[in-house]
């Protein structure tokens, strides 16, 4: 079964970065430890290798993947498995007390299985039934189980303490856990190839990826978690009102010629 | 006569009529400057096959530079840090960082297929910061959150912060700028956004 040949994968790649992390543990123990993230030393590591695996494996693949589906078949395959992640969502807006979304996914999953091909087609969306994305890592949140260290997973990528109990939970009650090989694989590439902008885009904007990755996964997963009643409250950064104010009215972008 | 109470009271209600006035005016010329930069990008989108990244760039140039306070944005991306640049290096990341932005809006508001903005609602926070909700509106998929924070800098309100579904432009850039610049110093985070204004013309 591909699902525990991956698993292993991911142990064995696992024990390799925890010894290759224990091989520099002087040069860690020197370093300044970061409140925000105490385990960065193995965390870039392990991002270094996600990201070595991502050029050298999936890209590649992914690409391979992208020249040969059309694009509108893509969007069959991407509607077809987010149908069955529909399920998974319904039993945790049950387990949230969201009774409305809970309604509205359960008529999407029905609607799309029914009307749509088995979720080829995503009717309900066409109907105008909001989608919503729900997982056992926002409903441990919502019982108020604190989030603890950030983590980055070989393979999976970043998570926190309380997202790899979600992860596990989550892998064991998607369908597509117990399907045939080649479904899994489909539903590998469709995952990369939908990943695909988000991953431009930190190619091309971020100074230090991982903090980027970091910094924007944290904030994005409390604004799931809270369903956006955050951002009120973030949009007001820790020293907005910074201790700068001696310079106010020296505006140092006046006299400043701004061109390419 | 008219008796003294009623005088008091006609005072009292001129004064909490002319504060609520106050904040909505506020409120509202905060939100003009929101909704004024929106329209210049979807200028810039609309015209995307007609222009060089260049001249887009030309084009939200004084919008960005009119609707942001692109000085305190700097500052507060680079934090404590910021005490510790002399003047030529604060003026040289202010350039930096400002061409940086406006290349970022020419690189990605570059096409057009139907994308619009709405405003939500608009809050005054604290004196001098207000929040102004927005949506993009795009028409085959989801609209995407994005939340103003302007400041008051002199008469005028600029933006200081975006919030993208959820995700702060500002802390992102404050928590990588201050990673860069203690890891590997000064030069090395204005060479990386070089390495960035340069992938965003190509």
């Amino acid at each position: 079964m591909i699902i525990r040949l991956f698993l292993r994968f991911i142990a064995i790649a696992g024990i390799f970065l925890l010894v290759a992390c224990a091989s520099t543990g002087k040069t860690e123990m020197a370093e300044e430890v970061n409140p925000e993230d105490l385990h960065e030393g193995i965390n870039r590591n392990i991002y270094g290798f996600n990201k070595g695996l991502d050029t050298y494996v999936s890209s590649p693949l992914v690409g391979v993947y992208q020249f040969i589906l059309p694009s509108f078949l893509r969007t069959s395959v991407a509607n077809f498995f987010a149908n069955l992640k529909e399920p998974r969502t319904v039993v945790n807006d049950a387990l949230q007390g969201k009774e409305q979304p809970a309604g509205e996914d359960f008529e999407r999953f029905v609607i799309n299985t029914l009307l749509g091909f088995g979720g080829l087609i995503d009717v309900a969306s066409y109907a105008e039934i909001e989608y919503h994305e729900e997982d056992f890592s926002q409903t441990l949140a919502v019982w108020g189980v604190p989030q603890g260290e950030y983590l980055v997973v070989p393979v999976l990528g970043p998570t926190t303490y309380r997202g790899v109990p979600g992860l596990v939970v989550d892998a064991a009650s998607s369908p597509v856990s117990y399907l045939i090989w080649p479904i899994q694989v489909l539903d590998l590439l469709n995952s990369r190839s939908n990943a695909d902008q988000s991953l431009k885009f930190i190619d091309e904007a971020a100074v230090d990826p991982y903090v980027f990755m970091r910094a924007s996964y944290l904030q994005w997963r409390d604004y799931q978690i809270t369903e956006g009643k955050n951002t009120s409250e973030i949009i007001l950064l820790d020293g907005l009102d910074d201790p700068f104010d001696d310079e106010d009215d020296l505006d140092l972008l006046d006299d400043l010629e701004i061109k390419l | 006569m008219m008796p003294i109470r009623n005088v008091i009271m006609m005072f009292v209600l001129f004064c909490f009529t002319s504060v609520v006035i106050a904040e909505v005016d506020e409120t509202e010329v905060a939100s003009k400057v929101v909704t004024g930069f929106q329209a210049a990008l979807l200028n810039a989108m609309e015209q995307g096959d007609k222009l060089t990244f260049e001249q887009r760039f030309e084009l939200l140039k004084p919008a960005v530079l009119n609707s942001h306070d692109l000085t305190k944005i700097t500052r507060i991306v680079v934090s404590k840090e910021w005490k510790k640049l002399t003047i030529e290096q604060k003026k040289e990341l202010i350039r930096k960082f400002s061409t940086l932005s406006i290349a970022s809006y020419a690189h990605y508001f570059d096409s057009y297929s139907g994308q619009s903005f709405k405003v939500e609602s608009t809050k005054q926070l604290s004196p001098g910061q207000i929040y102004v909700h927005t949506f993009l509106v795009l028409p085959d998929d989801k609209d995407v959150s994005m939340d103003y924070l302007l400041k008051k800098k002199g008469d005028e309100w600029r933006i200081i912060n975006i919030i993208t579904n959820g995700v702060s432009d500002l802390a992102l850039k404050r928590s990588e700028y201050v990673a860069v610049l203690k890891k590997s110093g000064f030069d090395v985070l204005l060479a990386e956004l070089s390495v960035k204004i340069e992938k965003f013309s190509q």
